[in-house]
């Protein structure tokens, strides 16, 4: 103790006392207090429904591989495949490692592929059958036995949405839903979910019949992106921006997003019974708005953020009728064009489409929030396939400034606008006037850019692998609510009323693939005096 | 000057490894005029970052370094090499930018580097150099390899956001700790925004990373945290140039089981538990192994939780045994370079608080 003395520990401990804003917590585990920010996933065992499919195999088999790379994944954790096809462990192990190997995020390491594949095994079963359900419930209950660990279990629904109502009551049924003694039991359902506001409502019922809404995870993996977390951080941690975030000062916000991609690998059969509307504007979009467009929530908590993101959704006006709808939404199909030098078909001629469809791969909306902070600022989105760029990204177009001093002269752009860019190159600029060099007065727009990219090395993590994570820790801020999603739908649900059950259907315009979309599109803005900002 | 340059330095310096040589005052101009020639490069910088040697044979190993660390982030980098004193003040200086290829394969991404070479007592040149070529608003982190000399002064370390040292470098840690401590309660300097105490990252903790997410992993299970009050004896094995962060693992378990040290006997230390429990913590040194910590050792009430560094594998194993229970399972290893260490606490950031509360309990077991 003498040498603490000499050493001046009592400054050391002046030191570590002032700094102890947070003090030790009443953290369960003592050696968790101030190691991790976030909270700690629990070993579990991760059962997937449509195991051979698409996405486990590029997109949850990776990120849980890459979750265990980085030693996040918490030791003791399984995984538990379940489809249709009759194969072995090593079978499926084989069929992952293959796929683990082409696409992981950061690169494949057989030894320790070798050790985590080691956690997973294979269960065959159709979606339907009472006896596979009776089948994985033993082999749960005997793994859970044998292998350390607690009896946490983690339901994956990853098959076609079709089967979530028939998965959900089988797991009801063989009493898989109800929690071990001493574990959670957890369910996360992929998207899309429902399709309209009847068969969301309907699957909810199903769901929280199976599960309590608490332990009910609904994908958005635009969620998990690093950009779409840090919007909160952009307008609460820095003092600039909120003050100004509001109708006094914005004039408008665009939401777009673009991908160049149509009907390639199959996906039209999908997408023909879906369109833009429903498939990217009910979720991601719609949550993206929400998060530009909430109030700081009272605390950082799931239901604190979310309860500020629902009332957003609330607030959005409804289109009465299918005149509403004509004035406000644009839907089009793109004939045939021209990508990156190569000839594209139309929409209708696509494999898998209908050639007859009514479906849009685009769609442009004016949406107004009826609440105090936004009267009066419209929110303009879009999102097509065929467009002329992948991009998606949020910009906010500030007002103007008033018409006095350097404002009297002609400039091209006046207006500032704030850029968020969500992908590719995440990051965000800002637009403003500045002089050019010279004796008179001349000015011309310039931009501030902040690339993610080029200032933080580390690559984001792949959207999949927070999700898990959080859905382990029993964090549910990323993952949408029964009420969010239920809002959303209704929405969504006058415009395709509208469009398919209205007596005067508003037209389906059309669009050259590789362009910028509809002119319609176009004239939303024009009439409102604006454009659709340049990409 | 010329006449103490090492050996190993002068051939760096012919080689040309520090890039242009510069005149003090041209410094940025000759910077600015790189970028604004070179076209489809982006200057990017999130933040200043100094390596202090005072060691200039080692100022080639510190450039690879940089080199490794801007690699992950960008940075304006400050790297200051000082001479032994030997009468008259000289100053060389040596610009270059490091590029690499962007995500898209098409920018360039520069972090750019300015080199010192200090000859002769620098005492107040050196702050002014350092005050002089910063990138105004962005934080600096400043990495002092070796001991804390008469050049860690007060105006200098005012303006250091965060501090990386390596106190198992240290032959006499003892007035070491107390320069820090000295450091950490001074007050803001005029010319720093930074809102609290200096940030002292002490690369003999960060070593340790690993090992403690490894205990902590060891405890999830409420099964095993029910053995936490039974804990009595502790058993740290380190290498012998990691004594500090044995001892800094130590300091931290014993921390968070809430216990006191009450006495020391060589490498053997007893604690007191409030609720009057003894825990008996002792430190070995095994003269082999590739990782700073071979094993730790947690023990009691017929528990036993083990931490192992296994042979040359990258991983940890770690493994519980109480009652019928018995786990082992693998976690990602420690870092191994000291590069790897610092980009580690530049990617985390944060404010360190563990540490600062670790540290006078480590003092205290020097
Ligand atoms: N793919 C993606 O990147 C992606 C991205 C976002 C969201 N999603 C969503 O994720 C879900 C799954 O998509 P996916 O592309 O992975 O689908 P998929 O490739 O068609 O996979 C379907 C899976 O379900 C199994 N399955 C089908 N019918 C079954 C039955 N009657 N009994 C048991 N198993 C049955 C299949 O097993 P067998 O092989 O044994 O027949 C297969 O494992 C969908 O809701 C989709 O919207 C996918």
């Amino acid at each position: 103790m003498m040498v603490a003395e000499h050493l001046g520990a009592k400054r050391y401990l002046h030191f570590a006392r002032d700094r102890q804003g947070f003090g030790p917590t009443a953290m369960d585990n003592p050696f968790r207090e101030l190691l991790v920010s976030r909270s700690s996933p629990e070993p579990c065992s991760v059962v997937i429904f449509g195991a051979t499919g698409d996405l486990t195999h590029r997109k949850l088999i990776p990120a849980l591989y890459n979750l265990a790379k980085e030693g996040d994944l918490p030791p003791g954790s399984r995984v538990i495949g379940v489809a249709r096809r009759e194969k072995t462990d090593e079978e499926f192990r084989e069929e992952l490692r293959e796929m683990n190997r082409k696409v992981s995020r950061q690169g494949h390491d057989e030894a320790l592929w070798d050790r985590f594949a080691a956690s997973i095994s294979y269960h065959r079963s159709e979606f339907n059958d009472p006896e596979g359900y009776r089948g994985l419930s033993e082999l749960l209950t005997k793994r859970e036995t044998t292998e350390p660990g607690k009896p946490n279990r983690l339901f994956y629904l990853a098959s076609a949405p079709e089967f979530f109502d028939v998965i959900l009551d089988q797991l009801r049924e063989s009493g898989l839903n109800e929690a071990q003694e001493g574990g959670w039991t957890r369910a996360v359902v992929e998207k899309p979910f429902g399709t309209d506001l009847a068969t969301a409502q309907h699957l909810n019922a199903v769901v929280n019949a199976t599960f309590a809404e608490k332990d009910t995870y609904r994908i958005d993996h635009y969620l998990g992106k690093e950009t779409a977390q840090n919007i909160m951080v952009i307008r609460f941690a820095n003092a600039i921006f909120e003050p100004l975030w509001n109708s006094r000062y914005i004039d408008h916000v665009q939401i777009t997003c673009a991908e160049t991609l149509g009907m390639e690998g199959g996906r039209g059969g999908y997408y023909d019974t879906a369109g833009a509307l429903r498939d990217m504007v009910q979720n991601h979009l719609l949550q993206l708005l929400s998060l530009i467009a909430m109030e700081a929530p009272a605390d950082l908590t799931a239901d604190g953020i979310r309860d500020e993101k629902v009332k957003v959704i609330k607030s959005l006006r409804r289109y009465p009728d299918a005149r509403a709808v004509a004035e406000s939404v644009v839907r089009a199909q793109y004939k045939s064009g021209s990508i990156l030098g190569q000839t594209v078909r139309g929409y209708l001629e696509e494999d898998r489409i209908n050639p007859r469809s009514m479906t849009e791969p685009y769609v442009a909306l004016k949406i107004n929030i009826d609440n105090w902070r936004w009267e009066g600022v419209p929110f303009y989105m879009r999102m097509g396939k065929r467009l002329a760029k992948k991009v998606t990204e949020i910009s906010i177009h500030f007002k103007e400034p008033p018409g006095v001093l350097f404002n009297r002269l002609p400039v091209t752009a006046r207006k500032n606008v704030l850029v968020l860019r969500i992908q590719p190159d995440e990051g965000m600029s800002l637009r403003m006037l500045s002089k050019m060099p010279g004796p008179s007065i001349r000015m011309e727009p310039v931009k501030m850019d902040f690339q993610y990219s080029t200032s933080f090395g580390k690559p984001s993590p792949e959207a999949y692998e927070r999700l898990l994570l959080d859905a382990m820790a029993g964090d549910a801020t990323l993952f949408a609510r029964r009420d969010e999603v239920e809002h959303a739908w209704r929405f969504i649900d006058d415009i395709e009323h509208a469009w398919h059950k209205s007596n005067s259907p508003p037209p389906m315009a059309q669009y050259e693939a590789g362009t910028w979309g509809p002119e319609e599109a176009d004239t939303l803005l024009s009439r409102d005096g604006r454009v659709w900002r340049r990409l | 000057m010329e006449d103490t340059i090492p050996a190993p330095l002068r051939v760096a310096l012919d080689d040309g490894l520090f890039g242009e040589e510069t005149p003090l005052a041209e410094i940025e101009r000759r910077l600015d005029q790189y970028f604004s020639v070179e076209h489809g490069v982006t200057r990017a910088s999130l933040m200043n970052l100094a390596i202090y040697t005072e060691r200039p044979e080692t100022l080639a190993a510190d450039d690879e370094s940089l080199n490794r660390i801007t690699q992950n982030h960008a940075c304006r980098a400050l790297l200051l090499g000082v001479l032994p004193d030997e009468g008259g003040l000289s100053v060389r200086c040596w610009i270059k930018a490091r590029c690499q290829l962007g995500p898209d394969a098409k920018t360039k991404l520069c972090s750019e580097q300015v080199t010192f070479l200090l000859g002769g007592d620098c005492q107040s040149c050196l702050t002014n150099l350092v005050f002089s070529h910063l990138r105004s608003d962005l934080p600096l982190v400043m990495w002092w390899r070796g001991e804390l000399s008469h050049h860690f002064q007060e105006s200098l370390y005012t303006v250091i956001d965060r501090l990386i040292l390596d106190s198992s470098r240290w032959p006499d840690p003892i007035p070491q700790f107390a320069k820090i401590a000295q450091a950490v309660t001074a007050p803001t300097g005029r010319l720093s925004d930074r809102r609290g105490q200096l940030l002292v990252h002490d690369l003999a903790y960060t070593r340790g990373h690993q090992h403690r997410r490894a205990i902590a992993v060891l405890f999830d299970p409420p099964a095993a945290r029910a053995f936490l009050p039974e804990i009595n004896r502790i058993e740290i094995v380190h290498t012998p140039a990691h004594r500090h962060t044995g001892l800094y693992l130590g300091a931290w378990i014993t921390r968070q089981l809430g216990a006191e040290l009450t006495q020391r006997v060589g490498a053997s230390y007893q604690y007191q538990r409030p609720g009057g429990g003894r825990i008996g913590l002792s430190l070995l040194e095994q003269t082999e192994g590739a990782c700073a910590i071979p094993s730790i050792l947690l023990e009691g009430g017929g528990a036993r939780f083990e931490v192992i560094a296994s042979g040359e594998s990258p991983l940890l194993e770690i493994r519980s045994r109480f009652g019928q229970h018995q786990t082992n399972a693998f976690l990602p290893g420690p870092r191994l370079g000291d590069e790897d260490l610092v980009s580690e606490i530049l990617m985390r950031g944060g404010s360190n608080l563990l540490l600062a509360q670790v540290l006078p309990r480590m003092a205290a077991m020097l």
